[in-house]
């Protein structure tokens, strides 16, 4: 019986579940030393150890946030240039096009993005170029003149180029940190064991 | 330290409706109490209200030195299982089980290592990048357990966990469900209408029924001692048989048997003896044995291995025995036994079962 007792009984996951001997859940886990906003941004873009773990579980949402922020801006500057134009022709339907497929990229590139998805990042960084190039399209409509007046004012096409500028620096941004955070959890995950749902 | 004081608490709706009345239990840190009765007894609506889910129409309710009668739910440092686990469908394991800590502003380190621990004591490492739908019923009545393990909470409650799941899973679930307060250490109140879980999983038992609380006890005592009719036929596997009688002379007589009765016993009936009165005997069925007083038809057998349950009638009354070993009795067949009245339970007669009350010895 003492035998018995010794063994290691091991359970089958599918219907039950042992309670295993394990990290003391009452532990008091909350010594662990506050941390300073340098210390938290050197952190987030250099992940360790306990950090490293955590990338497994939890999404970029950083990123997500960011491209998010970066379409905003985008759809903002375009706003503004069509409220004003008086001038409807080919180059202005095929900015409209270019603008859809930003948008629509955009959604699929935070989605993805989310996910640890490499490739995902290097397309933010081609929506940001893409979101610079669409400043051509607001110089083209800064330069149209109406009754010698132009119709994009100077206040306006400032606005217009800062948003573009943001927007594209959103989309930098958020590419960079989700290279250096799915390069973090690729890394981990090389030294652990395969476990469904893992995102790379 | 989790000391609970429940002191009249009650029940009443906007409709008039008594769910609970006078419901009073003084909860010793880290006790396992098992709230258990029919369905509609009241038993969830207390919890509720230790919950913090339902307001307390009377009565005060402590946790330690502190008043929580009027507290909020968030406030009272209470984790709560649900039957129907209540997870959040859009978000894998791990963040269901770390959401509450995310809500209170928590460091993610310490969620992380929280919700690992709580997970590896689970066997739930395997499946925190999965969402709900992916997991079997077990699987998710132990993440709705790792949710609240993680909180490290004064107090847990469970409200009828195991109902959603298949037999076999609930035996096994309830036998982790008790290692797993042995490892935590931590009060639990759990409610069941399962009166087998009760017996297993409880240092203290309250029946109740009807809102009213009919025994407070240990397993022992409640099945052996049972204060009333309702409490002694609730609790027990089969239930227990109850004959409706009177003492003549040294013989409780009834309507299709008469049964010898001992000094101890004739004693404790001594009010009841030649007097008219009703009284009402309760006997286990494992205190029924072959002898030669009463005389049962067996209509069906079901033999169990080393003991056997006997289904009969005796004058038309069900009844059932348990006796030991492999029977073959063909059915219809008569067979006569005797009750083991020391063991035996005796009741005065009420309008109904929770008004039947246990005859006990007068203390002098």
């Amino acid at each position: 019986m003492a035998d018995k007792k010794d063994e290691k009984v091991v359970m089958p996951d599918e219907n039950l579940f042992a309670v295993q001997e394990s990290a003391d859940v009452a532990e008091n886990f909350d010594d662990i030393p506050k941390k300073s906003l340098k210390d938290k941004i050197v952190i987030y873009f250099r992940p360790e150890g306990t950090q490293r773990e955590i990338l497994r579980y939890k999404g970029n949402s950083v990123s997500q946030l960011l491209v998010f922020f970066g379409l905003a801006c985008f759809i903002a500057g375009f706003s503004t240039i069509y409220g004003y134009i008086t001038t409807v022709d080919f180059v202005t339907g095929l900015n409209i096009l270019f603008g859809i497929l930003i948008l629509l990229f955009s959604f699929l590139c935070s989605q993805e993005m989310k996910n640890y998805k490499n490739a995902w990042n290097i397309v933010s960084f081609v929506l940001g170029g893409l979101v610079l190039l669409d400043m051509l399209y607001a110089i083209y409509t800064h330069n149209q003149v109406k009754a010698d007046i132009r119709v994009l004012d100077d206040l306006r096409f400032t606005v217009v180029l800062v948003l573009y500028i943001i927007g594209a620096a959103a989309y930098v941004v958020a590419g960079i940190i989700g290279l250096i955070r799915t390069k973090a959890l690729k890394e981990y995950l090389a030294t652990q064991a395969y476990m469904e749902g893992d995102r790379v | 330290m989790a000391t609970l004081s429940l002191k009249n608490i009650s029940k009443i709706y906007d409709s008039g409706n008594l769910a609970v009345e006078d419901f009073n239990i003084e909860i010793a840190d880290g006790e396992f109490i098992v709230i258990v009765g029919p369905s509609g007894c009241g038993k969830s609506t207390t919890l509720r209200m230790i919950a913090g889910l339902e307001s307390i129409s009377g009565g005060t309710f402590k946790i330690g030195d502190r008043d929580v009668t009027h507290v909020a739910a968030k406030d009272r440092d209470i984790a709560m299982v649900f039957q129907n686990y209540a997870l959040y469908g859009n978000m894998t394991v791990y963040q269901n089980m770390g959401f509450s800590l995310i809500l209170k502003k928590v460091d993610p380190e310490i969620i992380h290592k929280k919700v690992m621990a709580a997970a590896k004591m689970l066997g739930l490492t395997q499946q925190l990048n999965k969402k709900p739908k992916a997991l079997s019923g077990g699987q998710r009545q132990r993440v709705a357990m790792g949710r609240a393990i993680v909180r490290s909470p004064k107090v847990f409650l469970f409200d009828e966990p195991l109902s959603n799941l298949d037999a076999k899973l609930r035996t096994s679930m309830r036998r982790e469900v008790k290692l797993l307060h042995q490892k935590l250490g931590t009060t639990m109140i759990y409610v069941t209408h399962d009166q087998s879980e009760a017996l297993t999983l409880a240092d203290r038992i309250v029946v109740m029924s009807m809102g009213h609380v009919q025994q407070i006890g240990t397993p022992l005592e409640i099945y052996s001692d049972p204060n009333n009719m309702f409490v002694a036929d609730f609790i027990g596997t089969p239930p227990m048989n109850f004959f409706i009688g009177q003492v003549k002379g040294d013989s409780f007589i009834t309507e299709s048997f008469e049964h010898k009765l001992n000094a101890e016993t004739l004693d404790l009936l001594h009010d009841y003896v030649d007097s008219g009165k009703d009284v009402i005997l309760g006997i286990r069925p494992e205190n029924i044995r072959f002898g030669s007083e009463v005389h049962m038809r067996v209509d069906l057998v079901e033999n169990l291995g080393p003991t056997s349950l006997l289904h009969g009638t005796i004058s038309g009354q069900n009844v059932i025995a348990k006796v030991k070993g492999w029977q073959e009795i063909p059915s219809g067949e008569d067979r006569t036994f005797d009750f083991d009245l020391k063991s035996a339970c005796f009741f005065t007669v009420g309008d109904i079962k929770e008004h039947s009350y246990r005859i006990r010895k007068k203390e002098n």
